[in-house]
């Protein structure tokens, strides 16, 4: 017997040069990866452009397809009311047994995914609707079968509004032409049969199935049954073999002929929720607005009336919230923060006493309380020193030397009004499509919150006071054009270049000041 | 060419560099590999993903330390990320059981024997086993890895023990009976 060790020790020992040469197979997998790992390196580069190329075009064609299903199914419906033709005239020819069994499995496979949709409570009044019925004449249930087909197809997958509307005239043309000659059943079986023509040319394998082919062969004799019989009390027929076979395919039987109406409602529904169903949209926005005016006056005194003045690129933020009314018109609405400015160039800026001799500017009020008329009107007691504004214009023309201005003779006045915006704004929808086009057209009402005047040197910005004139409420009239870029149904890039006209924003200019301003709107816009 | 200039040519990516160093340590990172791993291929891919991670951090080796634990540091991280992602750490925390007898005689058990045993433990038995008899690592420094308390890491290392002294002795008395 050997002695005894610690187990630690043993493996210790055992493992201290323990070394083992791995298969070739293994460098030549690394020298592989290694190689793969430097040619991606290149890569990367036109990879990631290929990759935003790619992504852009799937969003454009997913975008393109989901949002103009019309283009491509429209095409597809035209075959297919060839196809209801033919098959009608065929079904007509064909004696009515043989007819019926070569159709039935399609027709009620249709009809299955109806019935799922039910839940037990509907089932049951809907057995009383239709007991009460039953005993009517076979023109009800006709209409009812060709209720069923409408509803049937308007289930489809393809869900285009004209497209339903086509197909739904056209099968019940057929079924009332062919009334006159044939058991309603027929017209039905015959409309089904379209409708599965319909289908397979779409070539969308629906997700119909057989979800429980027991019922679906009781439903067939049913059928059977009350088809050969005389034409006239089929409903009946029908009731009565429902009744004796089994509840199950009553209320199955029941559950078609009572969701296709529901499924009717509920496809108009469908259809005008289409519509309807994103009305609201909230769209965050910002612009940047460039205030100017249109006439040669000025805000401010008369005697700057023909300096010449710049507009001031400003930002214009805010939130509108906008709801379609119908189709076509969608009325907004919204708060915005927007602050505009202006300069009123070549101006002269002096301190001094005399500042009587020149001019008085009535529409500037000092930037403290104590308005002491000590120059004109424009004063700032702040600062102890008597702020005077004069036009480089009429310095020209009073041929006054400069000596006088202990300050650049250059300066702006720069005039910034920040207000709150709220407009309401009419919106109409001139086209529709993935990039749509609309006209806006409205009003807004501005809040006076901000107002400050403020000389401008070259290298110095000096606050001078507030505008007296400026309405604390005003209004603008607003013309724009929307353009609008769906990235989902639910989401949307705006783009608005819009005019506003400001009506009495201040209330009175001397000369012909029109302010108005320009924003160009950028925003996303949120439907639910 | 040193060892130094080698690793100064991994760092620019020149493949003959990176097959020198690879003939030099694959030998040695593979035994790591088989120890720490459940069977020879296993051990074999470990191999391969240590040995690229490797050549990409080789520029972070910045010469201090021994190159050989650097690189057996990678090995066994690479391992361990492997258990990681297969979340094979999650075991109930057994109460420690003290070792109570774990010598064992000193036979000519084979070497290829022992591994066989270590890669048949339990993966956490055989990591902690592993990391703390046969590589030195602390029971703190085994649970900051496997992210276990240290208790734990005990526990899983006295079981480890006992399953592996189990093992042989049953392995020995059946060799004992065939060799009667």
């Amino acid at each position: 017997m050997s002695d005894k060790k610690h187990i630690d020790r043993l493996f210790q020992e055992k493992f201290k040069d323990f070394e083992k040469t791995p298969d070739d197979a293994v460098w030549s997998n690394i020298e592989a990866k290694l190689n793969k790992n430097k040619k991606r390196r290149v890569i990367p580069i036109w990879w990631r452009y290929a990759g935003v190329a790619a992504l852009l075009l799937l969003l454009l064609t997913v975008g393109n397809t989901f949002f103009n299903p019309s283009n491509s199914d429209s095409n597809a419906v035209e075959p297919i009311n060839n196809v209801v033709d033919t098959e009608t005239k065929k079904t007509r020819s064909i004696p009515e047994n043989e007819n019926n069994n070569s159709i039935k499995g399609s027709s009620i496979n249709n009809d299955t995914p109806v019935l799922s949709d039910n839940t037990l409570n509907e089932q049951e009044a809907h057995e009383s609707v239709l007991e009460k019925r039953s005993p009517k004449n076979k023109e009800e249930s006709n209409f009812k079968n060709n209720l069923k087909e409408t509803s049937v197809i308007a289930n489809t997958p393809t869900k285009n509004s004209s497209e339903i509307q086509k197909n739904n005239n056209i099968i019940t043309n057929e079924s009332q032409v062919s009334n006159h000659a044939n058991p309603s059943l027929k017209e039905s079986v015959i409309a089904n049969n379209n409708l599965n023509k319909t289908q397979t040319n779409h070539s969308q394998s629906t997700p119909v199935a057989i979800n429980n082919p027991a019922e679906i062969i009781k439903i067939d004799e049913t059928i059977k049954n009350s088809n050969n019989p005389v034409a006239s009390n089929k409903t009946e027929d029908l009731k009565v073999n429902v009744t004796e076979d089994e509840p199950l395919i009553k209320e199955g039987l029941n559950k078609e002929t009572e969701t296709i109406e529901e499924a009717i409602a509920k496809n108009i529904d469908d259809i005008e929720e289409e519509k309807q169903l994103n009305r609201w949209n909230i769209t965050p926005n910002a612009a940047p607005v460039y205030f100017n005016t249109l006439g040669e006056g000025s805000s401010i005194a008369s005697q700057f009336n023909n300096n010449n003045k710049t507009g001031e690129v400003n930002m214009s933020y805010g939130i509108n919230a906008s709801y379609a009314i119908n189709k076509k018109l969608i009325v907004r609405s919204g708060i915005n923060r927007v602050n505009l400015g202006y300069n009123t160039n070549n101006v002269a800026v002096f301190e001094s006493a005399n500042a009587t001799a020149f001019s008085s500017l009535a529409s500037i009020k000092g930037d403290s309380s104590n308005d002491a008329p000590i120059s004109s009107d424009v004063t700032n007691s702040n600062i102890e020193t008597d702020v005077s504004l004069i036009s480089g214009e009429s310095i020209k023309a009073n041929q006054i030397t400069p000596e006088a201005f202990s300050t650049a003779s250059s300066a702006n006045i720069n005039q910034s009004l920040g207000f709150i915006e709220v407009p309401i704004e009419f919106q109409y929808i001139v086209s529709d499509k993935k990039l749509g086009l609309n006209v806006i057209g409205g009003f807004s009402s501005f809040f006076l919150n901000n107002n400050e005047l403020f000389s401008e040197t070259n290298d110095s910005r000096t606050l001078i006071g507030e505008a007296v004139n400026v309405n604390s409420v005003s209004y603008s009239a607003n013309f724009g054009l929307g353009l609008n870029y769906k990235v989902t149904k639910k989401i949307n890039l705006n783009f608005e270049p819009m005019f506003k006209y400001q009506i009495n924003t201040f209330n009175n200019t001397s000369g012909d000041f029109k302010p108005y301003f320009i924003g160009v709107y950028t925003g996303i816009g949120f439907k639910f | 060419m040193s060892l130094n200039q080698l690793i100064e040519n991994c760092k620019i990516n020149d493949t003959k560099a990176q097959g020198e160093l690879y003939k030099l340590f694959s030998s040695k990172l593979f035994s790591t590999c088989l120890k720490y791993s459940r069977s020879y291929a296993e051990a074999e891919d470990n191999l391969q993903d240590a040995f690229l991670i490797i050549f990409s951090k080789i520029e972070q080796y910045k010469n201090k330390g021994s190159f050989e634990g650097w690189l057996k540091r990678i090995a066994v991280n690479t391992v361990l990320q492997r258990y990681r992602n297969e979340k094979v750490f999650d075991i109930i925390n057994e109460n420690t059981v003290e070792d109570a007898e774990i010598d064992i005689e000193d036979d000519d058990i084979s070497i290829n024997y022992l591994l066989s045993i270590i890669q048949e433990l339990p993966d956490r038995y055989r990591l902690v086993f592993n990391m703390y008899v046969l590589d030195g690592y602390s029971h703190k420094e085994i649970a900051e890895m496997l992210n276990i308390n240290i208790g734990t890491s005990k526990s899983n290392l006295a079981r480890a023990r006992q399953i592996l002294k189990q093992t042989i002795e049953t392995y020995k008395t059946k060799q004992s009976a065939q060799s009667l």
